[in-house]
């Protein structure tokens, strides 16, 4: 698939940008602050609905504006499809589809893929463990349809637990005290179902990433597993390395431990067994990345990991997503910069961002089409 | 302008507080009950102050009635060892509307639900464990609606009801009647699904 046409109006520091674009590889060239990853989120949002940056609805529109919009053509299957999508700054929201209404973004998004690779990725090596939970949840919601309803169900379901926490007062016992154990049994009904799709999810990554890493940097040992909520209050680091895949193995851990840690849950009034705190780790040399690892050695963990986003989505559009680079190139050396997009090759329609040419020159690129992002506006060169 | 007159603004108000009522329907309604007579206004506010003062709760089922015991419970030729239970009193009239039914009620008053602190002792539960005690109830029928509160309650009352030996059953779930496969949602069809029943 790849991106023919995109307009945007008052979208970020965009008053109206036209561009008619072609299949392959196309620079985006710009001084720093000029907006080349504001055009990026643009692209993003048109097949997957959300801004990757994680920004609310208001921070898309342009200061001043009272909404903006969003409007591309996407050749996908062989047909053309028309996106148009208006954001209101109170909150409103309107999608077309070859011009028709549609109600919600799974759509139009459950048929598109685009791949982001930006610095902010190394946030998932790097930071808490809501950005690793967040990279298996964000594939899962584009592959799986029923797992966005079951993450909201979830997510209800933990709020009244809390809320019943934060009710219990001492060791009172309480008729309230009576439905916990309704809500226990609701958040393992749920949360097992999410656990038993991430790990489904895992072992594709795994194989994946060992793949990619082992790409990158030759016979380098790597791993990755998946950390369950109370792992992280009892191994001391020693994650076990099989993990369960039945369902009733999970949910006799789950209730196990949920009732362990019932007197923690109340003592601190919120609840710390469950899917919404477990983690995934990941070992290079047998050491986790994450407080081992060098600088490099997490970059190019979190551009593999990446990769198999990319593996995964396309196997389930059946189609080559998007691919957006930006500004990754420059944080790598030659070699990796190079194995990287001989990965990539023309398979793609890719956008690369750049702030300027000179870490680029060195690498032998056939450009479809250069643009030059200044004062806001566009200019092909 | 109507905003200087208070006592218009007042009445605007007032109708605001009501559910589904905005500014715009409020000041229609005002406009429309100004140009009724004097002998039809005090009908209608009559009505509502006659509303409030007759209609009370039910002893038995805390449905809603204007004696201490309500209709249904009143009624002689309802056979008295099924109990449904209900959220609100509005489900009553709904299930009544179908005729389906013809044991007693039991008004929960609402859902469980911690985050508003709606606890077991919020709800008519302990009345409802007397009332299957003292009538040696046979069935109840759990009515409410299949969200995350409705599930829990429904489980919570299956746990305590399970133990004192009466059959618990629930509103099978799953595709309306006069309804598409094509046009219903995907959770309703997976609910229909697992739910099915031989024929």
């Amino acid at each position: 698939m790849f991106l023919k046409h995109l307009e945007l109006k008052n979208f970020r520091n965009y008053e109206d940008i036209n561009l008619d674009l072609s299949c392959g590889l196309i620079l985006f060239l710009g001084n720093n602050g000029t907006g080349k990853t504001n055009l990026l989120e643009s692209i993003f949002y048109l097949s997957n609905g959300k801004s990757h940056r994680l920004a609310t609805q208001n921070d898309l529109i342009n200061h001043g504006s009272d909404y903006c919009v969003i409007r591309g053509i996407i050749e996908a299957g062989g047909e053309d499809k028309l996106i148009e999508i208006q954001l209101n700054n109170d909150g409103g929201l309107k999608i077309k589809l070859n011009k028709v209404f549609v109600k919600n973004k799974s759509d139009f998004t459950s048929s598109l893929a685009t791949v982001i690779f930006s610095p902010d990725d190394l946030r998932i090596i790097k930071s808490s463990p809501f950005y690793r939970r967040n990279f298996m949840d964000d594939i899962l919601e584009k592959t799986d349809k029923n797992f966005l309803s079951l993450r909201l169900k979830y997510q209800k379901i933990l709020n009244q637990r809390n809320s019943l926490l934060k009710s219990i007062s001492g060791f009172k016992v309480s008729s309230s005290n009576s439905t916990m154990e309704v809500w226990d049994e609701k958040l393992i009904e749920t949360g097992k179902l999410i656990i038993k799709k991430r790990l489904d999810l895992l072992k594709l990554i795994k194989i994946g990433f060992v793949k990619y890493m082992n790409y990158f940097f030759e016979k380098r040992d790597a791993d990755i597993r998946y950390i369950f909520s109370w792992d992280r209050f009892e191994s001391n680091g020693n994650f076990s390395n099989e993990n369960p895949a039945s369902y009733s193995v999970i949910d006799k851990a789950f209730q196990e431990k949920l009732s362990y840690y019932f007197k923690k849950d109340i003592a601190i009034k919120t609840t710390t067994i469950g899917p919404h705190r477990d983690d995934i780790s990941i070992f290079l040399e047998g050491s986790d990345i994450r407080s081992f690892g060098s600088q490099g050695e997490q970059r190019i963990a979190a551009i593999c990991l990446k990769l198999v986003e990319l593996d995964v989505l396309a196997e389930n559009i059946n189609e080559k997503p998007m691919l957006l680079l930006d500004d990754v190139l420059s944080e790598l050396d030659l070699e990796r910069k190079h194995l990287l997009l001989k990965l990539i090759g023309n398979n793609f329609q890719t956008f690369i961002t750049a702030a300027n040419f000179d870490y680029l020159k060195d690498i032998d690129l056939k450009y479809c089409e250069k643009f030059l992002v200044k004062d806001n506006s566009i200019i092909r060169y | 302008m109507t905003a200087q007159i208070k006592s218009i603004e007042n009445l605007i108000n007032e109708f605001r507080k009501l559910p589904g009522i905005g500014p715009k329907s409020a000041r229609r309604i005002v406009f429309y009950l100004l140009k009724q007579s004097e002998k039809d206004i005090s009908e209608f506010a009559d009505a509502l102050v006659d509303m409030k003062l007759k209609v009370k709760f039910c002893k038995n089922c805390y449905n809603l009635s204007e004696e201490d015991e309500c209709l249904v419970c009143k009624d002689g030729s309802r056979s008295i060892d099924i109990i449904c239970i209900v959220e609100k009193a509005s489900d009553v009239l709904v299930i009544e509307g179908a005729g389906e039914y013809k044991g007693l009620y039991h008004v929960l008053g609402g859902l469980l639900s911690p985050i508003e602190n709606i606890g077991p002792d919020e709800l008519k539960i302990p009345q409802l464990l007397a009332r299957i005690n003292k009538l040696n109830t046979a069935e109840v029928i759990i009515a409410v609606n299949p969200t995350v509160e409705g599930d829990s309650t429904a489980t919570y009352l299956n746990k305590i009801l399970k133990s004192s030996g009466v059959k618990v059953t629930k509103l099978a779930s799953g595709l309306p009647v006069g309804g598409d496969i094509e046009y219903a949602d995907q959770v309703t069809i997976g609910r229909a699904i697992s739910g099915r029943r031989e024929m």
